[in-house]
C-alpha cells in the first residue's frame, strides 16, 4: 500500500458510519479518486474544515491498486473559496460544476486539462468582481473540447461555408449545418444567429476573462438547451443536475 | 455462517440493518441478549416499539416529543421572543444540555444539500416563516458549520431579512481544548470573523 501525494478538488462527501466520510476528489495526478476519511465528522477531528466539499486540498493517501476506495492519511487546505461559500448562487454553480465532473466517466486517469479547467472555474467563481452566471455555461462548453467532441460553431460541416445566419446544428457531426446541406433525417437542433454568436464567444474566451452576457434571454435559454442536449448526445448516462435545479429555485 | 435457529438468523439480520452495525457486531449483540435476563430484554423491546408508537414531531417546532405541542413550545418560563433554528432534533438536545438558552427552537429536519437533491421544500422552512409573524424579535441561526449548514444559513438569512428581526449566527471557530497552530484556514478565518471585544 504505497503512500501517494496529490492535490484535488472535493466534489462530493458522503457520511460513513458515525464519524467518517467518503470523499470524491478530482485530483491532479489520479483523476477522480474516492478516499475514506476516518473520524472526519467528529467535532474534535484533526481535519477541522479541511475536508468540506468545494475545497481544494493537498492529500497524502494510501493508494490501493485496482481498488475504488483508498484511505486518506493527511490533508491540508490549498484554497477554501470562501467567496463562493458566502454566496448562495456561487455555491450552487460550484456544486453544479462538481456534480457534472462527477458524472463524466473520466475514471482513474489524470486529465491535467480538465483539472486546470476546474480550478480556473472555481477561481473565477471565487472573485466578487466576476459575474458568476456564465461561468458554468463556459465550463460545460470547454468540457466538450476536453472530452474530444469540440463543437464547430463557425462553418457548415457539409460544405464548409461560413455560417452567418440562423441554422441547424448536426449533433452527430458536432457542427453547424447550412440549410442547403441539411438532411431531413439528421438529429439536429435549430439555433438563432444570436445563440451561435454567444456559443462562439463562450468557446473562445478563457473562463477567467468572461464578461456578463448582453444576449437576449431567448438566446441564453437556447445556449443552455444546446449544452444540455449536446452533452447527453455524447456522454451516456448524464442525469439532470440537482444543483442546477436548486440554482433555479433560488433565482 | 448460518445459524440453525431461525430466530437467531432473523435477529442478526434485523440488527445488521442498523447504521454502523455489520453482521459481526449484530452477532455479538444477539449473543449478549441471549444471556441477558428476560425482563431486561423485554424492556429493550418495549423501548424500541415506543419509538414508533409514542414519539411524534411537534407540529410547531418539529422537535421530537410525546406531547403535542412539545414541552418547550408550551413552557411558561421560556422566552417566546427568541427562536433558535437548528438542523436536527439532536441539536436541540445538545443546546439544552448547556442550559444557557431559554428561548424556543425550530428544527429544520436537515440542511440544504443541492448535491444530494435536498431543497428548501424538503425542510420545515415554510412552517418557520409562518411562525415568525407573531411574538418573535430575534432569530438565531444554529445550523452546522459545514458547507451545507452555511448554505442553509445563507438561504434563511435572505428569507428572514425583509422581516427586520434581529438575526444572529452562532460563533464558528476554534474548538475549546484545541491548538491554534493545528487549525485549518477556514476554522481560523471563521474564528477571526467571530472575534469579540473584551
Ligand atoms: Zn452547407
Ligand atoms: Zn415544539
Amino acid at each position: 500500500m504505497p503512500l501517494q501525494k496529490t492535490d484535488g478538488l472535493i466534489l462530493r462527501s458522503i457520511p460513513l458510519g458515525e464519524t467518517s466520510k467518503i470523499l470524491t476528489i478530482y485530483s491532479k495526478d489520479f483523476g477522480k479518486v474516492s478516499v475514506i476519511a476516518k473520524g472526519a465528522r467528529s467535532a474534535r477531528s484533526r481535519y477541522g474544515g479541511t475536508l468540506e466539499i468545494l475545497n481544494h486540498i493537498s492529500i497524502i493517501f494510501y493508494y490501493k491498486e485496482n481498488r475504488d476506495l483508498h484511505s486518506l492519511s493527511q490533508a491540508e487546505i490549498i484554497d477554501s473559496y470562501l467567496v463562493i461559500k458566502e454566496d448562495l448562487h456561487r455555491t450552487a454553480l460550484a456544486m453544479a460544476i462538481c456534480e457534472l465532473t462527477n458524472q463524466l466517466e473520466v475514471g482513474q486517469e489524470a486529465n491535467p486539462l480538465l483539472f486546470r479547467l476546474l480550478l480556473s472555474a472555481f477561481k473565477t467563481l471565487d472573485d466578487t468582481e466576476r459575474q458568476p452566471v456564465n461561468i458554468f455555461r463556459a465550463f460545460q462548453i470547454h468540457v466538450f473540447d476536453l472530452m474530444g467532441f469540440r463543437p464547430d460553431f463557425f462553418n457548415c460541416t457539409g460544405c464548409g461555408k461560413k455560417i452567418e445566419t440562423t441554422c441547424s446544428f448536426d449533433l452527430m457531426a458536432g457542427g453547424l449545418i447550412c440549410d442547403d446541406c441539411l438532411d431531413q433525417g439528421t438529429a439536429s437542433m435549430r439555433l438563432y444567429m444570436e445563440t451561435i454568436k454567444m456559443l462562439r464567444s463562450l468557446q473562445k474566451t478563457h473562463i477567467s476573462k468572461l464578461q456578463p452576457s448582453a444576449e437576449s434571454s431567448s438566446a441564453v435559454q437556447q445556449v443552455d438547451e444546446f449544452v444540455r442536449v449536446y452533452l447527453r448526445y455524447h456522454v451516456d448516462g448524464i442525469r439532470d443536475l440537482k444543483a442546477l435545479r436548486f440554482y433555479d429555485e433560488i433565482e | 455462517m448460518q445459524y440453525s435457529s431461525v430466530s437467531m438468523e432473523k435477529a442478526i439480520s434485523e440488527f445488521s440493518k442498523l447504521p454502523g452495525i455489520g453482521r459481526k457486531s449484530a452477532q455479538r449483540l444477539v449473543f449478549y441478549l441471549l444471556k441477558t435476563q428476560p425482563h431486561e430484554v423485554r424492556s429493550l423491546a418495549e423501548a424500541i416499539i415506543a419509538i414508533k408508537e409514542k414519539i411524534i414531531f411537534c407540529t410547531v417546532c418539529f422537535n421530537i416529543t410525546e406531547t403535542e405541542p412539545c414541552k418547550i413550545c408550551t413552557s411558561e418560563t421560556r422566552d417566546r421572543s427568541v427562536i433558535c433554528i437548528v438542523e436536527e432534533a439532536n441539536d436541540v438536545l445538545a443546546i439544552e444540555k448547556t442550559t444557557k438558552f431559554k428561548g424556543l427552537y425550530h428544527v429544520l429536519g436537515g440542511a440544504l444539500s443541492p448535491l444530494e437533491g435536498v431543497g428548501p421544500d424538503d425542510l420545515h422552512i415554510r412552517e418557520l416563516l409562518t411562525r415568525l409573524n407573531g411574538t418573535t424579535t430575534e432569530v438565531i441561526l444554529a445550523t452546522n458549520p459545514n458547507t451545507e449548514g452555511e448554505a442553509t444559513a445563507l438561504y434563511l438569512e435572505k428569507l428572514i431579512k425583509p422581516l427586520s428581526l434581529k438575526m444572529t449566527r452562532i460563533a464558528r471557530g476554534l474548538p475549546v481544548g484545541g491548538a491554534l497552530e493545528y487549525a485549518d484556514e477556514i476554522t481560523l478565518t471563521r474564528a477571526l470573523e467571530g472575534r469579540m471585544v473584551i
